[in-house]
């Protein structure tokens, strides 16, 4: 399990501190906080780059508004933000980096309409081009204001490619991890990668709580033998507290990763997403959810091209489709629609 | 939820521990695809040797799951055979003991006037038999014949298990479809063998109650896949299978036969066809009433050895592709034999139908010939003729051990493709010819007896606490017949290690955590319980002297 081995050193200050912001705390707090509705956070990830998460956010955000909901769409790939771009905004006046830098108090106040009622966006930052590199500060700002906000009833964070510490933090504060995958090696790897590296983030941030940093330090950092999968690693824990064991396990169950498979060109593409599933789930006992495929379908390409999301180009297209589709299975994981859930 | 290399086989395969052979096996195949080397979504998974683990695993669990006799055996292992025995002793205890006693009673009765109308029913019998032989040529091409009967290899599990099941919901019922052996053999002692034969299956009555070991364990188990199959829902070929065994004494020595049949064989269709071939030997028996006495006895040792032996039979695997060339050769021999035999191949449907048979009784000439070479293809042809009434003693033994066996019928290495053949020969041996098939049985039943010597000690008695040091381990390969080297190879464990852990050299052993791998590695190779054995193993090991030290 060498893909285990994370060699990248954390800050020492931040598993702990980050314990404070864990993503299970900040929604367990949320349906009972002042949110009127249930609110939810979609997170699209997928570690490779190219891979049509941008595209795959656009869409659903577009999708979920044409279908009432309130969405905002936040572009948090913050060195190659286009999510703007998909969505055939121009330039935006306001980005997320006027929010982190410029001493924005609040996000509605760098939100943009994308012309899609219901839909609106936070640009990533395009003119500092260290945008990337955001400060830990920063980045706790962002996630908190982000894990707060009441505005939208669905907020879509669109992440960048990789595997980095700020990616991974956006994906798990997720109520739902969209994971997009190309039925191609290379994506595929990259997918398994990104699920792994989540999970053992999770377990950093979760670690000061239940004591067992000596054990997921040692799980990274050995290679045989050692801790290879969350399982082995409640079972450490089980061993110290059994009561700490069981809420850990519950919080690992919790956190569910939800493949998307892009540009399906056969019918043996689309079963990909489930054979992930399952091999996830023999090698390392974690549940994923096969959200279904988008098939390959020029019309997406098309549609970039002319700079609007191809659910509004082409609404009949396979993957606009497969898209309402994916949309559709997000909303009923969600259980009762909002809708019903107004007063 | 565990890693998969503590999963248990049905975990594994992803399969409830209630599921049937055809559900294993897709799965399996499921799965094997899912896990192929060019498998898209397990790439960059794991380890390439870990994916390769897997596949092993699943190819393991899948044999061990669809081999009757050893899912047993697992299934024990793992704990889990105390529910399904459980259910099954359920059920087939709920059977038995209501009706058991009365079906007993019932079917002695029966045999008893079966046997005062022995005389008379051979006639109709014949009759019967040939008619229906004439139905089954004119459906059946000459050569084609004995292996289309005999259905298709895929069905064939399910017969098997229809069988078994069988032979679990009525085994009192049943009891009787095992007796026409002894019966058949003088037709003289068959009041003695229908009794012998009635303690037998009685045993067998009972032994799905009791846990037992060797010649329980094929019959204990059968209920459970008896139970599933039942959703498969293709009873009527399982009867056919089932009825060719039985429906051959039918005909052949109606005494014995009338019993079983009505009970068992009489109803499915397909039953039919398999029963126009069971008719098949007795054909050319009314010109040859007289059994050559020396076949005879042979076959009585046949069927004692048969009889004596429902333990063997459950280790029948091995021999049952023996009897498999048979179908394969008939090509070569059949023309000679129709030749000798004056049954000339024309294509009149009776003819063709009887050159069929001598056809099908040539093929064991070929078959024989690996095993007693003495016998030349005329030969036979000529014994043929005048021993046919021993033919069908010799013959019995063979249909009837693989009744017995069927639950072993499924082989460690190649469930699949063992069976089919199994079930074929079982159609075929009504066929064969009487001196091949005496061989043939003889043979068969000393390969039987040898395997079952060596295979017994494969429930290695292992009380419930024992300690698994390495003496215990080194019983317990030797017992599977497995070399040091063997099990290096298997388990990929070097054979150093495995000599220092069966030594209990715990110096020279490698430190707990490499231990715990190899142990369980090796206890999975063996059909232990690798938590149970490394979890001994290791306390034996944690106890070693200090100066050890690790």
């Amino acid at each position: 399990m060498r893909a285990f081995v994370k060699p990248a050193p954390l800050p020492p200050s931040a598993p702990a501190s980050l314990a404070g912001t864990s993503p299970r705390q900040g929604n367990d707090v949320s349906p009972s906080g002042p949110a009127p509705r249930s609110r939810r956070i979609i997170a699209v990830g997928g570690g490779k780059g190219g891979i049509g998460k941008s595209m795959v956010s656009a869409n659903l955000g577009v999708a979920l508004a044409q279908a009432g909901h309130k969405v905002l769409l936040v572009d948090a790939d913050l060195g190659g933000a286009n999510l703007h771009t998909c969505l055939g905004v121009g330039p935006p006046e306001s980005t997320l980096s006027d929010f982190l830098r410029r001493g924005k108090a609040s996000l509605e106040e760098v939100m943009v309409s994308t012309g899609v009622p219901g839909l609106s966006l936070i640009a990533g930052a395009q003119d500092s081009l260290d945008a990337a590199n955001l400060k830990y500060a920063q980045k706790q700002k962002l996630l908190r204001t982000l894990l707060s906000q009441t505005t939208a009833d669905y907020l879509i964070l669109d992440l960048g490619a990789g595997t980095s510490f700020n990616t991974l933090d956006f994906f798990l504060i997720a109520d739902h991890g969209l994971l997009v995958v190309l039925p191609e090696p290379t994506s595929v790897e990259n997918a398994y990668r990104f699920v792994k590296a989540a999970f053992f983030r999770m377990l950093q941030q979760t670690e000061a709580r239940y004591g067992i940093q000596d054990l997921v330090e040692g799980a990274l950092s050995t290679r045989e033998g050692g801790l290879r999968t969350l399982h082995d690693v409640v079972a450490q824990v089980r061993r110290k507290a059994p009561s700490d064991a069981e809420r850990l396990e519950r919080e690992l169950a919790a956190f569910r990763v939800r493949l998307v498979v892009n540009q399906a060109r056969t019918d043996a593409d689309e079963k990909v997403g489930a054979a992930m599933v399952s091999a996830w789930k023999k090698f390392f006992g974690i549940d994923m959810d096969d959200l279904g495929a988008l098939r390959y379908d020029d019309e997406a390409w098309r549609a970039v091209r002319k700079r609007k999301p191809v659910l509004l180009e082409r609404p009949d297209s396979l993957v606009s489709q497969g898209l309402q589709r994916i949309a559709a299975r997000l909303v009923s994981l969600d259980g009762p629609s909002p809708e019903s859930a107004i007063p | 939820m565990k890693p998969f290399a503590q999963q248990t086989y049905y975990e594994l395969l992803e399969v409830p521990p209630t599921a049937s052979d055809a559900e294993i096996l897709a799965a399996h195949q499921r799965l094997m695809e899912l896990y192929s080397p060019d498998s898209i979504a397990v790439y960059a998974l794991g380890d390439p040797d870990q994916v390769d683990a897997l596949r092993e695993r699943m190819n393991e669990a899948m044999e061990m799951l669809t081999d009757a006799d050893l899912r047993v055996e697992y299934d024990r292992s793992i704990g889990l055979s105390t529910e399904r025995l459980a259910k099954a002793a359920v059920t087939a205890e709920a059977a038995d003991k209501v009706e058991s006693a009365a079906r007993v009673a019932e079917a002695l009765a029966t045999a008893a006037a079966a046997l005062a109308k022995a005389a008379g029913a051979v006639d109709a019998e014949r009759l019967e038999a040939e008619s229906r032989l004439k139905a089954a040529a004119s459906v059946n091409d000459s050569e084609g014949e004995a292996p289309r009967e005999s259905g298709t290899p895929g069905k064939s599990e399910e017969r098997m298990r229809g069988e078994e099941s069988k032979r679990q919901e009525s085994s009192g019922m049943d009891a009787p479809s095992v007796p026409p052996e002894p019966v058949r053999v003088g037709g003289v002692a068959v009041v003695e063998a229908f009794r012998a034969s009635f303690t037998r299956s009685l045993s067998f009555v009972y032994v799905p109650t009791s846990p037992l070991r060797g010649q329980g364990r094929g019959v204990v188990e059968a209920p459970a896949p008896a139970v599933e199959s039942e959703a498969s829902g293709t009873s009527a070929p399982e009867q056919a299978i089932a009825s060719p065994a039985e429906a051959a004494p039918a005909t052949v020595n109606a005494a014995a036969a009338t019993v079983p049949e009505p009970v068992s064989a009489g109803d499915s269709t397909p039953a039919q066809d398999v029963a126009a071939q069971a008719p098949a030997p007795s054909n050319p028996e009314p010109t040859e009433a007289t059994p050559s006495p020396q076949a005879s006895v042979e076959a009585a040792e046949a069927s004692e050895s048969a009889e004596a032996a429902p333990a063997p039979a459950v280790e029948a695997v091995t021999e049952t592709p023996a009897p498999q060339p048979v179908s394969e050769a008939s090509a070569v021999t059949a023309p000679a034999e129709s030749g000798a035999v004056a049954t000339s191949p024309e294509p009149t449907p009776e003819a063709s139908a009887t050159a069929a048979v001598t056809t099908t009784q040539g093929e064991s000439d070929p078959n024989l010939a690996p095993v007693a070479p003495a016998l030349d293809a005329s030969t036979t042809a000529l014994a043929r003729t005048p021993a046919t009434g021993a033919s069908r003693a010799a013959v019995r033994p063979l249909t009837s051990r693989p009744i017995d066996s069927r639950p072993a019928a499924n082989s460690p290495t190649g469930p699949r493709a063992v069976k089919g053949p199994t079930v074929r020969k079982l159609g075929d041996a009504q066929v064969l010819a009487q001196d091949s098939a005496i061989a043939t049985a003889e043979s068969a039943l000393a390969q039987v007896a040898a395997k079952v010597r060596e295979a017994r000690p494969r429930g290695v008695d292992i009380p419930s606490d024992a300690e698994f040091n390495g003496e215990l381990l080194r019983r317990v390969r030797e017992a599977r017949g497995m070399s040091i080297q063997q099990l290096a190879d298997r388990t990929r464990i070097s054979v150093r290690h495995l000599e220092n852990v069966e030594a209990d050299r715990y110096t020279a052993l490698p430190t707990t955590v490499y231990l715990r791998g190899i142990l369980m590695n090796l206890a999975r190779e063996l059909g232990l319980d690798p938590l149970r054995v490394s979890k001994s193993y290791l306390a034996l090991f944690s106890e070693k002297p200090a100066k050890s030290g690790r």
